[in-house]
């Protein structure tokens, strides 16, 4: 199929009207009507505010809402009084509502982002979630502006995030790209990103809209594609980020299955590039970083160390078929530890990581089985971190991270090595 | 005693039991070279196979399939490589039984024909056996995983029966393949899975009416309140 024909022909329509445009403001919804309001009204009035004399176009990537999402897109109103703009905008924002083809999922409500993008000729396209609670019209600034005036090809956020927010990313994904890839851009599938017409085009050229990546992979492979590819990356502070608890339907394991397994597959498509690099750099980072009061996290320790300790003994026999015995070994002695001395070391955590990621390259089980076999591994390691910082601050729990990643970045030898064997 | 009644009731006699004697010396003889030669031959293919399987890494592809799981459940320990080399010498010898059967005289004829009749058969059930092992293999890891993400108490033995459930299936097709006990295997399948499904059923909706009617209200509660329950459970947030 040709790329275009994947949009609607109304959309196709309407873009024709609409000819050109400069910066492009994606929001991908699936039955956000509570929110979505509040998200076009931010953006409308960021647009309004920092790029009155450019021509923008929002545009709603509807994964087929059953509540509204799509009219409450093109029906908010925002009352610009209320907004005390020194300038009006030369140009109207435009409002552009459609349908995605393709596999249900984020990735592809991004693939008809980006084609608008290609279509309109627009210069930069930021994405932003649409169950964000806590987005301000800032955002838009401080997603497209580095792009627009410094440059930059793919702007990542920075939050302020509860210490128990953001488990994969904080126990995986962060501390494995950084590892791997030597940039450390801390929330690598943040949910909003700001991309150039140059990013745009590598990322729609690139054939992957019918795997994973259409699903929850999408976050993980723009930012990977971005670092590997050496494209310019930087970071914008945005606050806090505040959303609808989760994506409806979502499950922990599939969650799991596509963020790690795209995570994997990268490594593969990467592997000439991350075997050369050796520690990391931070990302450039910019945005004006100031303390927020974040939703309160209730944890239940008992049940996460519980469900941790089933899944050891019941999955020994799959753990040992691919495992080092030292590392089996130490699965099963923590499963039998108390809670008091229930701890999954740094280096142990990352090792098992890095056995998974080479067991996943070599095929030494079923792909699909190996990562959700990651599940009780994974809540271990949440349950060893809230055991460890149930008393510490963000900015303490933010250490333990910090700890966890040179742990990685240490023991990426072993994984050149786990990853090389024959 | 008259010349021709001893050339018939000693010396013909005799004579045919030496000259049956010597054919079936000679019978004998063909069949110890058969022999010999047919266990050198399964001793050759067996180190060709094994050493060829080595050399191109067939423990490793058989066990990312699953099939060396098979091979060790069925307690053959010294890798995929080996079980699949002793089959080939296995098959050797057989045929070398065969053989020998064969140049024993008429009655082993038979059974050769008979046999060679009787191997497409015995292949295809074979194949059905590896087949519904791998099967086997491969969704009882699968049940077993799921079940455990989902925290069912009784996960390894759910991945058991579903194991077992496919063995037997692929047992009674195999069976049924070859002509054996063909009605009784499948009425004994047919009361066995009818009688696990009865006592589940019993068990189920009587012994544990309660759990039942807690189940179910869980699952209606669950369409309406997936969210909320799932922070519940766990209260971090993944993503």
């Amino acid at each position: 199929m040709v790329d275009v024909d994947v949009l609607p022909p109304d959309t196709r329509q309407t873009l024709e009207k609409l000819e050109k445009a400069d910066i492009i403001v994606g929001i991908p919804s699936y039955n956000n009507s509570r929110t979505v309001a509040h998200v076009v009204r931010a953006v409308s009035a960021g647009l309004s505010k920092h790029f009155p004399d450019r021509r923008s176009v929002i545009v709603n990537s509807d994964g087929g809402s059953k509540d509204g999402t799509p009219q409450a897109v093109l029906q908010t109103q925002l009352e610009t009084e209320s907004l005390l703009l020194v300038r009006h905008p030369i140009h109207p924002i435009h409002r552009i509502s459609t349908p995605y083809h393709g596999l249900p999922g984020k990735g592809s409500a991004f693939r008809t982002i980006f084609l608008v993008t290609r279509q309109l000729g627009a210069q930069a396209c930021a994405v932003v979630d649409a169950d964000l609670r806590s987005i301000t019209p800032d955002w838009v600034d401080l997603l497209v502006r580095p792009v627009l005036e410094h440059n930059f090809d793919y702007v990542a956020p920075y939050y302020r995030r509860h210490k128990y927010d953001g488990t994969i990313t904080n126990s995986m994904v962060y501390p494995l790209t950084r590892a791997l890839y030597g940039t450390r851009v801390r929330q690598p599938i943040g949910g909003e990103f700001g991309l150039s017409a140059k990013m745009v085009e590598r990322l729609l050229s690139k054939d992957v809209w019918e795997t994973d990546v259409a699903r929850y992979g999408v976050d993980i492979w723009m930012t990977t594609t971005a670092l590997a590819e050496r494209f310019r990356v930087c970071q914008v502070f945005l606050g806090a980020k505040i959303h609808d608890p989760k994506d409806p339907g979502a499950d922990l394991t599939a969650m799991l299955v596509q963020v790690v397994g795209s995570l994997f597959g990268l490594m593969e498509e990467h592997e000439k590039v991350w075997k050369n690099i050796h520690g990391s750099v931070p990302a450039p980072l910019y945005g004006f970083p100031y303390t927020v009061g974040l939703e309160p996290v209730k944890v239940n320790p008992e049940r996460i160390r519980s469900a941790f300790q089933h899944g050891v003994r019941d999955l020994a026999s799959v753990y040992q078929s691919f495992l080092p015995p030292e590392l089996a070994g130490e699965l099963e002695r923590l499963a039998g530890v108390p809670a008091e001395e229930f701890e999954l070391r740094d280096e142990v955590w990352a090792a098992l990581i890095y056995e998974f990621a080479a067991a996943f390259h070599h095929r030494k089980l079923d792909r699909t089985h190996l990562l959700q076999s990651l599940t009780p591994l994974y809540l271990g390691w949440v349950g060893s971190f809230v055991g460890r910082t149930a008393e510490a601050s963000d900015d303490d729990a933010e250490q333990r991270i910090e700890r966890l990643c040179l742990a990685y970045e240490q023991l990426k030898p072993r994984l050149i090595d786990r990853w090389e064997a024959k | 005693m008259d010349e021709g009644l001893w050339q018939r009731a000693v010396v013909e006699p005799l004579q045919q039991l030496w000259w049956q004697i010597v054919g079936y010396l000679s019978h004998l003889s063909t069949a110890i070279v058969l022999l010999l030669l047919g266990l050198v031959a399964a001793w050759l293919a067996k180190q060709v196979v094994y050493r060829s399987l080595r050399a191109v890494r067939f423990d490793r592809g058989a066990e990312r399939m699953g099939l060396a799981a098979v091979i060790e459940r069925v307690g053959l320990y010294r890798g995929s490589s080996y079980a699949v080399a002793q089959c080939v010498q296995a098959f050797v010898l057989l045929l070398t039984a065969l053989l020998v059967l064969n140049a024993l005289g008429p009655t082993g004829s038979d059974l050769v024909l008979r046999f060679f009749n009787y191997l497409p058969d015995l292949l295809v059930a074979g194949v059905i056996l590896v087949v519904g092992g791998l099967a086997a293999a491969f969704f009882g890891r699968g049940t077993l995983i799921a079940a455990v993400n989902a925290r069912l108490e009784s996960a390894r033995l759910l991945a058991g029966g579903v194991r077992l459930f496919i063995w037997l299936l692929a047992l009674i097709v195999a069976f049924e393949h070859l002509g054996i006990g063909q009605t009784t295997l499948a009425i004994a399948f047919g009361v066995l899975f009818g009688g696990i499904v009865t006592a589940l059923a019993i068990a189920f909706g009587l012994a544990g009416k309660d759990l039942a009617r807690q189940a179910l209200e869980s699952l209606v509660r669950r369409g309406t309140r997936e969210e909320e329950e799932e922070e519940e459970e766990e209260g971090v947030r993944h993503l």
